[in-house]
């Protein structure tokens, strides 16, 4: 009796594992993997020119990395890329949403506009603006924006152009998102409101943004991250200059892989990695927690 | 006093258009002038005032992207990449949601950790080993090397699991009093019911992949097997004389998505928003 | 043959025992219903024997064959359930042939059998419509469709009538009785509601806890209780229990009366309570009264008997063949 018992259990057993399996083996060998060895890869220092040994220098490669200016100025850029994208990203968004969450006649051609964006990618997006801030044959210079240097080559100019691409590209992925969430909102709440008196105003920062606010830290998390693991557009637009000014981490990964700074130094490609994992997780828990408390229904 | 509301209303209703339309219009504004634009003449496009509607369309850029840019070798490398990846991340997701939802195994609990975990880790976090990795199998520019690391994802396995666990246990219960297995009940109870799910993961799965580029961008090294996503960056770098065959190869770029999108909208939506209505 | 045995069963979930040592034999062709308030393990029970839960101890016997280690599917046992467990994917049609298809039996006899249980239920011209097409008696129907083209050993239900409306649930309980006589299948219907065991059951099984308490006919486990539990969970409203010392016998017994049973009369004639509530019910009247030491008693009354007066002192009376006994301890029943 046991023995038939146990045996069955075994096979249930022996079936869940085998249905995990697929999964199992591409993770271990393309993201568990991947990521332990990075660690072992900061350890060992690249040689000046290739077919030479690596070189083991422990935790001194990690030092030297993380506390040069180069890694520092790439770790403010990657800051500043997430502050210019996120908020204005949410609120544009939020203000499509809001525009186009009401009862009219072809409210649903407006919507599809709206949502048309994220039939782009990056890529296309990409491409599309560089172009149209190109001081030949772009529109921007026509419309009299034509800084000296042009905006892609210009120092102070080149992220916000970076950041204004992203922002157009996500935008119809945040209006989804965030039209997905208002009209979740209880209809008898704005009827309750209006009769208690409360005008549009009110309404939308008593009731709106209270009854939306789990959707918009949905929304500022995963755009963070996003804006973090941006590439793309930097590497067509502007690869990473003027300067560096558009140098990302995951641009400055790529470019110690790519060998854009001499040849490719995966020890250095590694720890740089390393970095953006770290700072991806803290960032995750810092959201979570800051807005964890002021993220709640109305009461 | 019912005649001025009346009109008052209509105002309103009449600026609500109107706001609706000028958003509308400063959206889409780059995608259409980007389909202007590849209908025009480079001297056209260069040209000021600029040229806003082509009354003499020409078509040959789209010809020229397609052939000589090679676009349609693009797509196809695309179209066969996107496609393994999505029945690879669906197929996965489905075998891994069922074990989660509806078997009993130790460590059951922790393996799942184990997939959430997963989310954790961006791409891009792994990219110099997987490099390594697919030149050590041989990979490197190849479709495999494009598709393999893709094959499977923790937001699948979550999606699905979730959608399962939604199948009421009743369910299960008389699908084995009436004689189905494991797999039968999977392909032919669960899986319908959670189809859904599985629409959205298949669209959210096709959308990711096909709008690559990091990965594409380090994993191949020739038009051979480029996706439309690097062909247009290459693109756009052959083709500087003649910008509106660049933007004629963004519009080819896009249109299968935005078929694909106008059909499966709402997967999308729910795909989407899956991840943020969690109770 | 369609004979069901439970001989020692005991299902433990970590140290929660939800069914102890229970022993039950339920003959060919007959309605036994599991009773008892919910969480007593009458469900369980049912899931062991229809082999969806395993058993920790004991042994389930259905015909002549020893079934712990038989899978569900060869248990030759058909299932009703509670939330019906259609698939909501499938037709009227595909959901009554499934476990057909599953058991391999030929196209053509499928189809026969599903238009034969259709018809002899009702669903004709509903096969080709979604459970979600269909009202809740109409997804009943199809379940129990389901499990008649089975014609299996014996018919398991858990609680198939719960989800119906009150009206709807006096009706299929008399088409459920009607069905199992004209099929002469054993069935093994597990219920919280007491109507519906005292109406359907041929004997009625009580459980409470995980352990049985009695098993009888309807009418023996009405009239005689084995214990304090069923005396009390059987009738509405249930049976009085007075403690021995109020109602003037010894204090290691407890006293129960039906309230059919007592008498309102005045102040003297038995013992001493004060009315606290009257309740009509149209066709009879609840007074419900106070003794001396705080408890309820609560008496049944024709509409032609005068009622007493609200707060009014009364006694109450009631014949001693229609008194039970008691152990105040243990809760068995004396004599």
């Amino acid at each position: 009796m046991t023995s038939s018992r146990t045996r069955r259990r075994r096979r249930e057993a022996s079936l869940g594992y085998l249905m995990l399996l697929p999964a199992l083996v591409i993770f271990a060998v393309f993201i568990f993997y991947p990521f332990l060895r990075n660690f072992q890869l900061g350890f060992y220092l690249n040689p000046p020119f290739p077919n030479l040994p690596k070189r083991w220098v422990g935790f001194d490669q990690y030092r030297d990395i993380l506390g040069s200016d180069s890694f520092i100025s790439s770790l403010k850029t990657t800051v500043a890329f997430a502050f210019m994208t996120v908020p204005a990203g949410i609120g544009l968004g939020l203000a499509l949403a809001v525009t186009a969450n009401r009862r009219l006649r072809g409210i649903g051609v407006y919507r599809t506009i709206f949502s048309s964006t994220v039939a782009t990618s990056v890529a296309v997006a990409a491409v599309i603006f560089s172009m149209l801030f190109n001081p030949i044959v772009g529109l921007l210079p026509w419309l009299g924006i034509s800084p000296t240097p042009p905006i892609i080559e210009n120092p102070n100019l080149a992220l916000a152009a970076v950041a204004l691409v992203t922002v157009w590209q996500t935008l119809g992925l945040t209006f989804i998102l965030l039209s997905a969430g208002l009209q979740a909102i209880p209809e008898d709440l704005y009827e309750a409101a209006q009769v208690d008196g409360a005008g549009p105003n009110t309404r939308f920062w008593r009731i709106t943004i209270p009854m939306l606010s789990p959707t918009l830290f949905f929304a500022v998390v995963i755009g963070s991250i996003h804006a973090f693991q941006s590439f793309g557009q930097i590497d067509i637009i502007t690869s990473g200059g003027p300067f560096k000014r558009t140098n990302v981490l995951t641009y400055s990964i790529y470019g110690e892989l790519n060998g854009t700074n001499g040849p490719p130094n995966p020890g250095k490609a590694a720890v740089l990695a390393i970095a953006l994992f770290a700072i991806t997780l803290g960032l995750t828990a810092v959201q979570m927690r800051v807005l964890e408390r002021r993220v709640h229904y109305a009461r | 006093m019912r005649a001025d509301s009346k009109s008052g209303r209509r105002l309103r209703t009449f600026g609500s258009y109107a706001i609706l339309t000028v958003l509308a219009f400063i959206v889409l504004f780059p995608i259409y002038i980007t389909v202007v634009n590849s209908l025009l003449r480079p001297v056209d496009i260069a040209s000021r005032p600029p040229v806003f509607f082509p009354l003499h369309p020409k078509w040959s850029s789209y010809v020229d992207a397609w052939n000589g840019g090679h676009m349609s070798k693009y797509l196809v490398n695309s179209f066969i990449v996107t496609i393994a990846i999505t029945v690879g991340q669906v197929v996965t997701a489905i075998l891994a949601g069922y074990a989660f939802a509806f078997l009993e195994f130790p460590f059951k609990r922790s393996l799942f950790v184990v997939f959430l975990a997963t989310l954790m880790v961006p791409f891009e976090v792994t990219v110099v080993t997987n490099l390594d990795t697919v030149r050590t199998l041989g990979w490197f520019n190849t479709y495999q090397g494009l598709a393999v690391p893709f094959l499977a994802t923790g937001f699948g396995a979550f999606l699905v699991r979730q959608a399962f666990l939604q199948v009421p246990r009743d369910l299960s219960d008389a699908a084995a009093l009436d004689g189905y297995g494991h797999w039968r009940f999977m392909t032919r109870v669960a899986v319908p019911i959670a189809r859904p799910a599985v629409a959205a993961l298949t669209v959210f799965g096709f959308l990711g992949a096909w709008n690559q580029f990091l990965w594409p961008l380090l994993a191949t090294k020739d038009d051979k097997l480029r996706t439309v996503q690097i062909g247009l960056k290459t693109l756009r770098q052959t083709s500087l004389n003649d910008v509106n065959v660049t933007f004629a190869g963004a519009v080819i770029a896009v249109i299968p998505i935005a078929i694909l999108l106008l059909a499966f909208q709402k997967h999308l939506v729910r795909g989407l928003t899956a991840g943020a209505v969690k109770g | 043959m369609g004979r069901v045995s439970l001989q020692g069963v005991t299902k433990k979930f970590g140290d929660v025992v939800a069914v102890d040592h229970l022993d039950l034999e339920v003959a060919d062709r007959e309605f036994l219903v599991l009773l008892g308030p919910s969480g007593c393990g009458k469900s369980t029970a049912l899931r062991m024997i229809a082999g969806l839960e395993e058993l920790t101890e004991g042994t389930i016997t259905i015909g002549d064959r020893v079934v712990n280690d038989v899978e569900p599917k060869d248990r030759d046992l058909a299932m009703v359930f509670q939330s019906y467990a259609l698939y909501p994917h499938l037709s009227v049609r595909k959901n009554i042939e499934f476990p057909l298809r599953t058991r391999g039996v030929p196209k053509e006899t499928r189809a026969a059998t599903v238009a034969d249980a259709a018809d002899s239920l009702g669903l004709t011209g509903l096969l080709d419509r979604k459970p979600g097409q269909l009202s809740g008696g109409q997804r009943q129907r199809v379940a129990l469709a389901r499990a008649i083209v089975r014609d299996p050993e014996a018919f398991l239900m858990d609680e198939p009538l719960s989800n119906l409306d009150a009206k709807l649930r006096v009706e299929t309980r008399a088409e459920l009785v009607e069905l199992q006589q004209r099929l002469a299948a054993t069935v093994i219907y597990v219920t919280h509601d007491q109507v519906e065991a005292m109406t359907m059951g041929d004997r009625i099984a009580v459980m409470s806890e995980g352990v049985l308490q009695q098993v009888g006919p309807p009418q023996e486990v009405y009239a005689r209780p084995a214990n304090l539990f069923v005396a009390r969970f059987i009738g509405t409203p249930p049976m009085n229990t007075i403690p021995g010392a109020v109602a003037g016998a010894n204090a290691d017994v407890v006293v129960g009366v039906r309230p059919e049973h007592v008498t309102v009369g005045a102040r003297g004639s038995g013992i001493d309570a004060t009315v606290a509530l009257i309740e009509s019910l149209g066709h009879e009247r609840h007074v419900i009264c106070r003794l001396v030491d705080g408890s309820t008693v609560i008496a049944r009354q024709r509409m032609d008997v005068a009622p007493p007066d609200a707060n009014a002192d009364v006694g109450l009376a009631f014949a001693p063949g229609d008194v039970h006994h008691f152990d105040a301890a243990g809760g068995a029943r004396l004599g």
